[in-house]
């Protein structure tokens, strides 16, 4: 199984990179997910957090090439924090930071879409699957003795 | 309970060859609240969307899920068949199972129909939480504000007054003509280009749908696209605008004597001034600055000369209130600093001018009447070297080209073999990119006529011993440094954003490209509209360009403008966020992420909660991902919907 | 009169139930305190509680067996504090596993420590709440407001929505700066308006309403104590989100250099009742654990 990943992206650069790589053909794993936003501004932390509790092994902002291709002014830029701090939020989780990875891809980039897409599908093979989490309750007393 | 009907396309081969579409209905219908599943060779044509709309009403479906292909291209026509059907376009979720799956994972047929069911599965836990959504129109004021009085200005406010609409042109100097004005011929025709301008600025002045509105500045803008109210400072000219008739005796009399703009340094003005006599209005202006009266008190002699008393030193700077439905931005360009490129000698010779400044020697109505004379030395130059590209294609100062450098050197050329007929004139040219239309055959012409021609760029300018210019250029045709000994260095220089753009860039909020200018939503398929809707661009404050270009794409910013107007409403953006008042605290995160002002903070029952202005909201839903306290939601892409696909994914 | 059980879990440290001492004059006699290991020396539970007030945070194996029995026993169950209510300050020990936690607190291997559950937990993990009363401590309004409800058998006060910001003084011109601060890092704070906004964290943003916002008005920023309000879940990821977006002109490296702890910052009360609640080392060493059976 490869490792399955989330990836968000924004209405006018990277979902339409996205369908660029589909109508050059352009190959990639068939383990990445993406769910379409209208603006890399409206990706929060919560979205990886989710997926990586339900069983993503690694989640993908996307959004449009910084600083001046957002078609929000600055929607990526706000991506851009909250990956930021999110990464340094999973390091003191004890979660790899690389589980979560930031892209710029714009409509043209059918390419890069799929290159980024192998990359971090390969890099995430390395690190193996996270654990399936379970309820607090359910993990019972660690015996010390 | 929502009924949901949910419809995969084959799309012929492009999705059946690949997906096991049969296997993808049987799962998905397993789903909650699935109601109807069914799969179909061509679901866009005119059966598919037929049957959707049979289905609607035959099992009263409420939420419809298309799973095919990009909904960037098809989600229109599939919400067009859910309104025939008397459903609101809103309760379509469309699954991309052609572009982001079939297309994409060819060799995988298995693990591609798993994502294929993943993804129309998700597609239907959001299309199980979808709400209505309501677009209103908004009306639009039937009137333009053009912002910038050059030839693009001008171009694109005659276009909209043509088409029957009001405009308003704003000009921050005393007259209308911008550059182009100060150019004494243009390429590659060597129209007289003040003859070709002027006619085009007295229609300005004269149309009746034209509010000409000069030594002003827009210096407020709220609003949105259609229902723009602009605030435009209106400067005191201290010359009253319905009194003066234009005759120049205030100026004829005037005794003082100052540098003058419009001729770039070269020559003088007086105090009460036309920067030209073309100008448009005919109305002078007094520079306070230098007037004696308003130095040292004393004078006044443009007062008793005046025989319409239109003199009036108590006249106070004025603000003009106007509402418009579209704002047209053409404040054009200014040269680069010559003395950034300092190896040349700009502002330490007096004898390095600018190609601007050669503009104003040619020019019959310039400081020399026409005569090109080398500058502090007032005598013909027998020897000039041209420098195309000054500034331009540089790591060190601007990287683009300029587009204007190359034939406005050959142009300058052409003006001093004329002027001068034994002159020796030297081009020194990287290249020469004459690409327009008759432009080859320009260049072509200025090589017959005996001009020299050195490809590379200058690397300094010398006084050399003799007292003349000594011009240093590598030759690699020669493998030789030459030193070119000259009377007079003409440089072309690069071209910047007008430095009055970057006012308007806040006042409007435009962004910029990393060049500088201002930023199109598309380079070729949008190149006049901007991020902010009802706001076009045109001419040099776009890039730079020359005027055949410059005036072609005013026309396209007018057309932009018109037919917004002409169609009279705006409907605004489904996917818009909404406050829950009741939730909010006012913090005011949502203020402050958003980039289009449409969030304000309000006091409410004694309570600071946000409220947006629908019309402003473009539905990046920043402000949805940014609120702390949940109270923002942006339709369509609420937090429980993205949430929902999430899990269906995992699952 | 409310038969009151005050349930102190092991990882408490009996700010709640002073914060109960304080207020007792006002509410003696509406109630009987008929089990307290701390402040009435009873320590067994008796049948037919009216109301459990559980502080502290699940952590041992003996907790849950206490928890279970009050439940069993009364009527109505609270979490008083932010401990019993989201896992508190304790709950940030999920980021170790168990022996590297004993390891980092006692240094050597301890003989006398109860046995561990292998998370810190809120409460709710194990039974049924009722209701949930954070602040650390529980702002003494609320809990007055509480018994007095359950002793008059009314229905019990809605959790609020708003955000500590509801009900902040500071003043506010709804322009951020561009930069983040470290309280002490700028010696011009005005305090008497907003602390987010002169780039000062503050996380009254996204914590629940009803502590009057007593520290910021008194100079000191929002801690988040309260939790999340009613229509949140992980709070820590709403501060994250919402300060990021805010800050985000900064670049990403000097936004990590001020804000280099935001576990810390964002999910200092929650973390046990956030989205991930625990590191994974804890589910790896749990597996390695099972397989070793």
């Amino acid at each position: 199984m490869k490792p399955k990943i989330l990836v968000l992206t924004c209405t006018y650069c990277s979902y339409a990179g996205a369908d660029m790589a589909g109508v050059s053909k352009i190959q990639y794993p068939p383990s990445a997910y993406i769910v379409r936003l209208i603006c890399s501004g409206r990706e929060e932390a919560l979205f990886a957090l989710e997926a990586l509790r339900e069983g993503f092994d690694g989640v993908l902002f996307t959004g449009c090439h910084i600083p001046y291709d957002c078609h929000f002014i600055s929607g990526n830029f706000k991506a851009r924090a909250r990956v930021a701090l999110l990464k340094k939020l999973l390091s003191q989780l004890g979660i790899e930071d690389s589980r979560v990875r930031l892209e710029w891809i714009s409509a043209s980039e059918g390419d890069k879409f799929a290159k980024v897409v192998f990359e971090f599908t390969r890099e995430l093979e390395e690190m193996g699957s996270l654990p399936k989490f379970r309820k607090i309750s359910e993990l019972g007393v660690e015996e010390h003795d | 309970m929502p009924r949901v009907g949910v419809y995969v396309c084959h799309c012929g081969k492009n999705i059946a060859g690949v997906l096991d579409v049969k296997r993808i209905v049987r799962e998905v219908a397993k789903e909650e609240d699935v109601v109807v599943c069914k799969d179909y060779p061509f679901m866009c044509s005119s059966e598919g969307q037929r049957l959707i709309a049979e289905d609607i009403r035959r099992h009263n479906l409420d939420r419809i899920v298309v799973a095919a292909c990009s909904p960037r291209t098809h989600e229109p026509i599939f919400q067009e068949a859910l309104k025939r059907a008397g459903l609101s376009p809103f309760f379509l979720e469309m699954a991309n199972i052609r572009d982001q799956c079939s297309w994409v994972h060819e060799h995988e047929k298995e693990l591609a129909t798993d994502k294929a069911i993943r993804l129309v599965k998700a597609a239907v836990a959001k299309a199980r939480l979808l709400e209505e959504i309501r677009v209103e129109k908004i009306s639009v004021k039937q009137s333009v504000l053009v912002i910038g009085g050059g030839v693009a200005g001008i171009t694109a406010a005659l276009d909209v007054a043509k088409a029957g609409f009001k405009v308003y042109l704003v000009e921050k100097n005393s007259s209308i003509g911008g550059h182009m004005a100060q150019l004494d011929k243009t390429f590659p025709t060597l129209d007289c280009s003040i003859c070709i301008l002027g006619p085009l600025m007295v229609e300005v002045a004269t149309h009746p749908n034209i509010t000409l509105l000069t030594y002003s500045e827009v210096i407020e803008v709220e609003g949105y696209v259609g229902n723009f109210k602009v605030k435009i400072l209106k400067k005191a000219r201290k010359v009253d605008e319905t009194k003066c008739t234009g005759c120049l005796l205030c100026m004829e009399k005037c005794p003082t004597r100052v540098p003058s703009e419009f001729d770039r340094g070269l020559g003088e003005r007086k105090s009460i001034y036309v920067p030209f006599p073309q100008a448009v209005p005919r109305v002078p202006v007094i520079d306070t600055e230098h007037c004696l009266y308003f130095t040292k008190g004393v004078c006044r002699l443009c007062e008793k000369i005046c025989p319409v008393k239109a003199i009036n030193y108590e006249q106070e700077d004025e603000i003009i209130e106007i509402e418009v439905g579209a704002i047209i931005v053409a404040t054009g360009y200014e040269e680069y600093d010559p003395r950034k490129v300092p190896e040349y000698g700009y502002g330490m010779f007096t004898e390095v001018i600018t190609g601007l400044q050669l503009e104003r020697l040619a020019s019959s109505f310039g400081p020399t009447r026409g005569k090109i004379l080398v500058p502090g030395k007032n005598k013909e130059p027998q020897r000039v070297a041209i420098l195309a590209c000054t500034g331009s294609r540089d790591e060190k100062n601007l990287p683009y080209c300029c587009r204007v450098g190359c034939m406005n050197a050959l142009k300058h050329a052409w003006y001093i073999k004329h002027s001068i007929p034994g002159a020796t004139i030297y081009v020194i040219a990287p290249d020469v990119r004459s690409f327009g239309k008759g432009y080859e055959e320009f260049y072509r012409r200025i090589r017959s006529e005996g001009v020299i021609l050195i490809k590379g760029r200058a690397s300094e300018v010398h006084r050399s011993p003799e007292g003349c210019l000594g011009v240093y250029v590598y030759d690699p045709s020669l493998d030789e440094v030459l030193v070119l000994k000259v009377d007079l260095v003409v440089l072309e220089m690069g071209l910047v954003p007008n430095p009055a753009s970057e006012k308007i860039r806040d006042v409007l909020k435009l962004s910029k490209s990393t060049d500088g200018f201002f930023l199109e939503v598309h380079p070729k398929l949008r190149p006049v509209e901007t991020s902010i809707e009802g706001v076009f661009i045109c001419g040099c404050a776009q890039s730079p360009k020359d005027i055949p270009d410059t005036v072609a794409q005013a026309s396209s910013a007018a057309m932009k403008a018109v037919e917004l107007l002409a169609k009279g409403y705006v409907e605004s953006v489904p996917y818009v966020v909404s406050v829950d008042e009741e939730t909010c605290s006012g913090c005011g995160i949502c203020v402050s992420v958003c980039e289009f002002n449409a969030i304000e903070i309000v006091e409410k029952n004694d309570r600071r909660v946000a409220k947006v202005n629908t019309a402003l909201c473009k539905g990046c839903g920043s402000c949805a991902a940014a609120c702390p306290s949940g109270a923002i939601e942006q339709a369509h892409f609420t937090r429980e919907q993205v949430l929902a696909m999430i899990k269906a994914l995992a699952r | 009169m409310i038969r009151l059980a005050l349930v102190s879990l092991s990882g408490y440290c009996s700010g709640c139930e002073v914060a109960l001492a304080d207020v007792i004059s006002e509410v003696l006699p509406r109630i009987e305190i008929v089990y307290s290991t701390l402040i009435a020396d009873i320590d067994k539970l008796p049948s037919n509680i009216d109301l459990s007030l559980v502080s502290g945070a699940v952590r041992t194996k003996h907790d849950i067996e206490v928890l279970r029995e009050a439940r069993n026993k009364s009527k109505l169950l609270v979490a008083l504090g932010s401990c019993a209510s989201f896992g508190g300050i304790p709950g940030l020990a999920n980021v170790y596993v168990v022996a590297e936690l004993l390891r980092e607190i006692y240094g050597t291997y301890p003989r006398e420590v109860p046995k561990l559950t292998r998370a810190a937990a809120p409460v709710s993990e194990y039974v049924q709440v009722d209701y949930r009363l954070p602040g650390c401590p529980p702002p003494y309004k609320l809990l007055i407001e509480l018994l007095v409800c359950v002793d008059e058998k009314k229905p019990l006060p809605k959790p609020p929505s708003r955000t500590v910001c509801d009900e902040c003084s500071l003043k506010k011109r709804d322009v951020y700066e561009e930069n983040v601060y470290r309280l002490g890092e700028r010696d011009d704070v005005d305090f008497s308006r907003c602390f987010l906004e002169q780039g000062i964290l503050c996380m009254g943003i996204a914590t629940a309403s009803g502590c009057e916002a007593q520290c910021p008005s008194r100079g000191v920023p929002c801690r988040g104590c309260r939790g999340p309000p009613a229509k949140i879940v992980d709070q820590g990821e709403r501060l994250l989100s919402s300060i990021a977006s805010v800050f985000s002109k900064i670049d990403e490296e000097e936004l990590v250099r001020k804000i280099p702890d935001p576990l810390g910052y964002f999910y200092r009360f929650t973390l046990p009742s956030s989205t991930i609640p625990y590191t994974p080392e804890i589910l790896k060493r749990m597996e390695k654990d099972e397989g070793s059976d």
